[in-house]
């Protein structure tokens, strides 16, 4: 190295100057097309996603570029979606209304008769005796409740599904929301002489939202009530698990048919083996839908003639 | 809106004698956040599906289609950045990198991308979501199987994939276990809208599911009516 | 076990590729020990034919004038020996003037073990008769010529035969009639005993069956060395001696093993055999965990230990006999090809290279060097190699299994390393987690990434310290060479004479200069001296046997006739030592910085301050500290008045007006003389001191003008035919002048030296590649090993390009990795070698290091080939189906 001090100082400076001087020019005028070059792409494949064409280049290339591009699409995807989902909701919207008009024929027809029998009362010369008259009130009044609980659960179904409804589900004590739901069916439980116990049922915080969840606790006991037999028995029970904690609700009902059980959750699901009884096919629905809401999740484990064990999973608090 | 689309799809290992007929005909679609769950008895083809599906096999015969892209159609190079931005993987056995720790692992298959910002925020509320925030620095053989299956889940929604595909998740945990990584499967399922196909054997499981596909030798079937009214089991 | 070997076979079918990589492995390993093995033996088998005829086809000697020679003579074969051939020597007299030469008898016998022909005339039948060897005659000046006359003290003989020469363990001797007997016998037995069995038992069961004492049993150690000649427990007392005694040490154990256990060959044997096991093992560890699913499936399905051993031992075995016979095969024939081209590299070089230029009738001896007999097939390093490797691969299925047993608990594992681990989140700091990775996954298991960056860095390691030892003995033998077989000049011409006057006069240097196809013409002037070595100054007293304390290690009769012995003590630590002096031009001297020990050459300097290169004595380990004179200190020389003074005064016992005594300052240590004459008191180039001066200084101090010898270097392609011719014109009226052609010796001897590094070279590259081999298989076995992590990784998107990166990364790594430790350990392994080549090989000025190029290039090989190696087996990975490597 001594060489170049000792007397070729200066032509050598000279030449690493100008070199150095070429190579940062060459850099910047690279990086400086580099920039232009991304700019442009990334202002034509905006323009293609507003034309809604093919974005370019493809999502499937290595680099910043095909990064940039992969999510155009998504997006793209996403408005696609979204189109296809308003379409969707109409067909979904039009067969709600049909199914809503089946589910409401069967009580109106019959508060109809009712009310054709209690206002021929006395016309046909035939009248009805104060007691009779009393009967088939009562009986418009159920059949009016049972429309007037279809529609409450119509109308929630829907705002559910469309998110109108945002409930709020936070921590809360779940032993208050289970009770809640025993006490609505307690009285037909009574009726059918039909047990209810609980086993090991510790108070716990779970995450949801006690208003909506005793709906689903409610949804799923009327069932156990409707489809169990007299005498039989409905047994609460909890387990806990590290995220989640179970609690069970086990009937010694009919039990559903194994090729049925993934259908049951499904709105206006009803079994054929039970036509005749009565039901809407929207309780077991609704309860999943509120569940999910909360991160929480419900199945079922039945055996055809011995029984059905519905659980329902909410996720523990995490203090 | 597809995310899916299985069309007339035929695989066949093998030749001549040992020609083993692994699916026959398979077309379904799926919807935009809908969580399927194939079902079969082991043998009947339903993991080939899945292959195919996520591109690590080709079809002999017929169209797999993610996304409006052919999958039998890319290269080599671009099945790969495919499967990285399209699909997440959830396997059997978790397959989690045992040199990294939790947090990294989950990060793993973004980093893969040039270029690409990481989104911390994202993954952050991942973990949370799973339950596994307060584990995010500890190594996979620290975790329970139920933990690390979580992590491979996160792992899976990191990249915000069109489709997660899940490989008998819950093969290799118990029936508690099980549970929570099905509710937390279905819950970021509906958490994030995304689509998730899952292979199982066991009946239990995919009944939580939106729907159940049934493979018995090779055939579809789809939904337990069709199975059981076509003369299944 | 008939099972175990089916299962085995189906494996090794399946694995085809493992199978024949295995194979391989056994091949080259049995091929390189039994090869080499084969050709250190031949070598060593041909070292022991030349130092038969050296010294004597015989293991013992012993009296035998005792009552139990004639029982012997009935019992030559008995309890524990077998004696193969005997002879017996009468030793009639023995007179010391002027020589101490033995009169003697000797029978059939003896002269067949000694090698001695009749070469003239006949063996005496009359007691007035005798013969002897030209050696002999020619020292008792006496014409050898059948019918000569001569006097024997006092007694007239006539010589009836000449005989060929006296092997070198034997002194004077002249064979008389059976019948002449002065009454004072000494009869000799020599035996030669059955070299088949180890000869130092069959010595002593011979001395115990004749109930004579062994230690009065004189070996003949040069060539009983080869057959077992030393007893064992002499080993224990050599190393006992070597830690005890002073002066010793490591060196002197080494070289006394060395001498009776060819510790070298042994070293080299086991250094080879290790290798093998070493590649062996990882091609093998590498084929089972390519299936070690199988073996846990096997377990489960109830497959015991036992027999999973009874498998991988049937596969090891299978292979290694069919491999190990055809490396044999193959080791042998490329040894047996290179033995019969140039065998003479194999034989021990002191056998053969005789150290004495100038002697006129040995100098044609070396035109034919050793002789390197036929290559022959070591059955002992065979059938030792094959039971060794044998039992290691018996061995290594026994780790094998273990390593099972461990590894089904893989998880179990995992665990143990968990408490310290680093808790670090390295996705929030950097871009990529790929470096990470490959970090991570190199310093999961410590232990195994140490054991890979060892066995990385050993193969290049094993090439360096080859091409050290290669590079200095190639110096060595150079400097050697010149100095020590005088071959650092293309001929030479000398006064083949003893008496100082008979010299080169002046002009004959110019005029040879003049002679066409000449380039120099070194003249050197010579002078006898003394030096005196007051006060301890000789350290080393039992260098010389005339003051050395020691049995059997008498001085030279000539020399001690001649010139009163080399050293002589003046008083308790005083001592007298002849030395040469030497006039070098300045040329020469220039030459002289090749052998520089201390100081420098500057021949102005000499001649303006009259100071001197001393050269020194080196000793038994290579060490130069024999005489406690060093730089700056000044010499008392001693030398006769002039040229003209007789014969006597060179015995330096005259009165004090012969000699001129002169002080002198030394300027330079040296090891070596170029230019030697050893027609007065010798010189072999160690065993003398010299004083080196300036030819000027030799006119000068001594009065000294004419030439002793010259050293002329003939240009380049010159005719030494020619040549020769002109310079015997030159020189053919000077008073016993003759002139010697080296040029057909220096051809013969680079031809064997090139031959020597050519060998030494292939081997070194053998070793290399080798070893590139097991750097490859390494780094299939590091990639394979991890193809689970792979998989995953595929899965999750990593491009082929992304996936091979991180694998040249990963690649560069352990490269750079196992090159700082090659190169560390190799730094040790050159201290280590630098000790070895000085003090027990006695090479001459080694270089302290090897250049920093070979260990660069060498880094970048190991680093290119890491890399090479991982992007292959990558390949592999890649070619595998995502989800099987997932499965796995």
């Amino acid at each position: 190295m001594e060489w170049m001090w000792a007397e070729n100082t200066g032509p050598v400076i000279v030449v690493c100057a100008v070199m150095a001087a070429v190579i940062c020019a060459a850099a910047a005028l690279f990086f400086y097309r580099e920039k232009n070059r991304i700019y442009r792409m990334a202002c034509k494949m905006m323009d293609e996603l507003l034309d809604d064409k093919a974005v370019t280049p493809s999502g499937l290339k290595e680099g910043e570029a095909a990064v940039l591009s992969g999510k155009a699409e998504r997006i793209q995807e996403k408005l696609r979606a979204e189109i296809g989902q308003a379409a969707g909701e109409k067909e979904q919207v039009k067969s709600l209304i049909s199914n809503m008009s089946h589910q409401l024929k069967t009580p109106l027809a019959n508060i109809m008769m009712y009310e054709e029998i209690l206002s021929a009362d006395g016309k046909g010369g035939k009248s009805l005796s104060e007691e009779e008259r009393k009967h088939f009130l009562d009986k418009m009044h159920v059949q009016s409740e049972k429309v007037n609980w279809i529609l409450n659960s119509l109308f929630k179904m829907v705002k559910l599904e469309e998110n109108a409804i945002v409930f709020e589900a936070g921590p809360g004590l779940i032993r208050k929301t289970l009770l809640d739901a025993v006490n609505l069916v307690y009285e037909k439980a009574q009726k059918k002489q039909i047990e209810i116990g609980t086993e090991y049922f510790p108070d716990c915080l779970l995450y949801h939202n006690p208003k909506w969840t005793t709906e689903v606790f409610a949804n799923i006991l009327e069932n156990a009530v409707k489809y169990t037999p007299e005498y039989g028995k409905i047994t609460i029970g909890m387990r806990r698990m590290e995220m989640y904690t179970e609690i069970w609700i086990r009937d010694t009902g009919r039990g559903i048919d194994k090729g049925e059980l993934n259908s049951i959750f499904k709105r206006f699901y009803r079994s054929p083996d039970v036509e005749n009884v009565e039901g809407s096919g929207i309780g077991l629905y609704l309860g999943k839908l509120i569940l999910e809401k909360e991160k929480g999740y419900m199945n079922v484990a039945s055996v055809k003639g011995e029984g059905s064990c519905f659980s329902v999973f909410l996720q523990n608090c995490r203090n | 809106m597809k995310v899916l689309e299985v069309q007339n799809v035929e695989k066949i290992y093998g030749s001549g004698e040992n020609k083993v007929h692994a699916l026959r005909d398979v077309s379904f679609d799926v919807e935009l956040g809908e969580f399927s769950a194939i079902v079969g008895a082991s043998g009947s083809g339903k993991s080939t599906l899945l292959n195919l599906i996520g591109g690590l096999d080709v079809p002999t015969k017929g169209k797999v289609v993610v996304r409006g892209h052919d999958v039998a159609k890319l290269n080599r190079k671009e099945l790969t950045i495919f499967r990285r931005r399209n699909i997440g993987f959830v396997f059997q056995n978790y397959s989690l990198m045992p040199v990294l720790n939790v947090y990294d692992n989950v990060a793993l298959p973004v980093t893969f991308d040039k270029g690409k910002y990481v989104d911390h925020e994202y993954i952050r509320d991942l973990l949370t979501e799973l339950g596994l925030w307060e584990k995010r620095k500890n190594y996979p053989n620290e975790l329970s199987g139920g933990q690390q299956q979580r992590v491979a889940l996160a792992r899976a929604l990191a990249n915000k994939p069109a489709l997660i595909l899940a490989d008998e998740p819950t093969g290799n945990l118990d029936s508690h276990t099980t549970i929570e990584v099905m509710g937390l499967l279905k819950a970021s399922s509906k958490k994030y809208n995304q689509t998730i196909l899952m292979v199982t054997h066991n009946e239990a499981i995919a009944q939580t599911c939106d729907r159940t596909i049934r493979i018995e030798d090779g055939k579809l079937y789809d939904g337990e009516l069709e199975f059981y009214t076509r003369g299944g089991e | 076990m008939k099972n175990s070997i089916r299962l085995a076979f189906a494996y090794l079918k399946y694995y085809k590729k493992q199978t024949l990589a295995l194979f391989l492995g056994i091949v080259l390993s049995a091929s390189l020990l039994t090869g080499i093995g084969s050709l250190l033996d031949s070598g060593r088998t041909a070292s022991q034919e030349n130092a038969r005829e050296k010294y004597g086809d015989w293991h013992y000697s012993l009296r035998c004038d005792y009552p139990w020679y004639s029982d012997f003579q009935e019992h030559t074969k008995g309890k524990g020996y077998e004696v193969e051939k005997a002879g017996v020597l009468t030793v009639r007299k023995i007179i010391e003037e002027p020589f101490e030469i033995k009169l003697c008898y000797a029978d059939a016998g003896y002269m067949t073990l000694m090698g001695r022909q009749l070469e003239a005339g006949h063996y005496p039948r009359e007691n007035n008769e005798a013969a002897a060897d030209t050696y002999t005659l020619k020292n008792l000046q006496i014409e050898a010529e059948p019918g000569a006359r001569f006097e024997l003290d006092g007694e007239e003989f006539i010589l009836s035969g000449i005989i060929s020469d006296m092997p070198d363990s034997e002194g004077m001797q002249v064979f008389v009639n059976e019948g002449l007997d002065y009454g004072t016998n000494g009869k000799f037995l020599y035996l030669k005993f059955d070299e088949s069995r180890r000869v130092y038992r069959q010595m002593v069961n011979f001395a115990n069956t004749f109930q004579t004492d062994k230690t009065s049993i004189y070996m003949n150690d040069k060539v009983a060395r080869y057959a077992g000649g030393e007893a064992k427990a002499a080993l224990w007392e050599t190393v006992k001696s070597g830690i005890s005694m002073e002066g010793t040490g490591f060196p002197y154990i080494w070289a006394v093993l060395n001498m009776y256990w060819n510790l070298t060959e042994k070293a080299v044997l086991a250094a080879l055999g290790l290798f093998g096991i070493f590649i062996i093992y990882s091609l093998f560890q590498v084929s089972v965990i390519k299936r070690m699913s199988q073996y846990s499936i096997m377990q489960v399905t109830g497959l015991g230990e036992g027999a999973t051993f009874g498998i991988l031992a049937a596969e090891l075995g299978m292979i290694f006999l069919a491999g190990y016979p055809a490396g044999c095969l193959l080791g042998n024939g490329v040894a047996a090809l290179l033995y019969q081209k140039a065998g003479k590299i194999f034989v021990q070089p002191e056998d053969f290279i005789v150290h004495s230029g100038a002697a006129k009738e040995q100098a044609a001896q070396m035109m034919n060097m050793p002789d390197p007999g036929a290559f022959h097939f070591s059955r002992s390093v065979a059938a030792g190699g094959a039971a060794f490797l044998f039992l290691v691969l018996l061995f290594l299925a026994w780790i094998l299994v273990r390593k099972m047993r461990k590894m089904t608990a893989r998880e179990l594992l995992a665990k143990d390393s968990g408490k310290r681990k680093n808790r670090k989140i390295y996705s929030t700091k950097t871009q990529s987690l790929t470096g990470v990775l490959t970090r991570k996954f190199m310093f999961a298991r410590k232990g195994a990434f140490a054991g890979v960056l060892i066995s990385l860095s050993a193969g290049s390691l094993i090439f360096l310290g080859t091409a050290y030892v290669t590079e200095n003995t190639r110096i060595n033998n150079e400097l050697k060479f010149k100095a020590d077989d005088g071959l650092g000049s293309d001929m030479q011409v000398l006064e083949d004479s003893d008496v100082l006057s008979d010299v080169m006069p002046e002009d004959t240097a110019a005029r040879l200069r003049d002679i066409k196809g000449i380039k120099s013409a070194y003249a050197v002037r010579y002078m006898p001296g003394e030096i005196s070595l007051p006060d301890g100054m000789l350290k080393w007293t039992s260098y010389y046997p005339e003051i050395a304390v020691e049995e059997g290690f008498d001085p030279d009769p000539v020399l001690m006739e001649k010139y009163n012995g080399i050293a002589v003590q003046t008083g308790e630590d005083d001592y007298k030592l002849k030395v040469n002096i030497y006039g070098y031009d300045d040329g020469m001297l220039e030459e002289m910085n090749e052998y520089l020990l201390e100081g420098s050459i500057d021949p102005e300097k000499m001649r303006k301050e009259n100071t001197v290169i001393l050269k020194t004595l080196m000793g038994g380990q290579g060490t130069y500290e024999g005489i406690s004179l060093s730089l700056g200190d000044s010499i008392q020389l001693k030398t006769p008045v002039n040229t003209e003074v007789s014969q006597e005064v060179l015995k330096f016992l005259a009165e004090e007006n012969q000699y001129r005594e002169k002080n002198f300052k030394i300027s330079a240590l040296a090891s070596r003389p170029l230019a030697k004459v050893d027609t007065y008191i010798g010189d072999d180039g160690t065993n003398r001191v010299d004083i080196i001066m300036t030819n000027e200084q030799m006119k000068e101090n001594f009065g000294v003008e004419g030439y002793q010898t010259m050293s002329i270097r003939l240009e380049e392609g010159a005719d030494a035919e020619h040549v020769s011719a002109e310079i015997q014109k030159v020189t053919s009226g000077i008073r016993k002048c003759i002139v010697k052609d080296y040029t057909q010796q220096i051809e013969t001897q680079n031809l064997f030296l090139a031959r020597k590094m050519l060998f030494f070279y292939g081997v070194a590259l053998i070793l290399l590649v080798i070893s590139l081999l097991h750097i490859m298989n390494s780094m299939q076995y590091l990639v394979t090993a991890r193809k689970h992590e792979f998989g995953i990784m595929r899965a999750m998107g990593i491009t082929d390009a992304g996936f091979r990166k991180m694998l040249v990364k990963e690649g560069l790594r352990y490269g750079i990795y196992s090159s700082l430790v090659m190169a560390a350990a190799y730094l040790v392994l050159q201290k280590f070698l630098y000790y070895f080549i000085i003090h027990v090989y006695l090479y001459l000025h080694p270089k302290a290091s090897l250049p920093a190029f070979p260990i660069l290039l060498m880094a970048a090989v190991n680093i290119g080939i890491c890399i090479a190696a991982v992007l292959i087996s990558g390949q592999a990975v890649l070619k595998e189906q995502i989800i099987e490597e997932i499965r796995e």
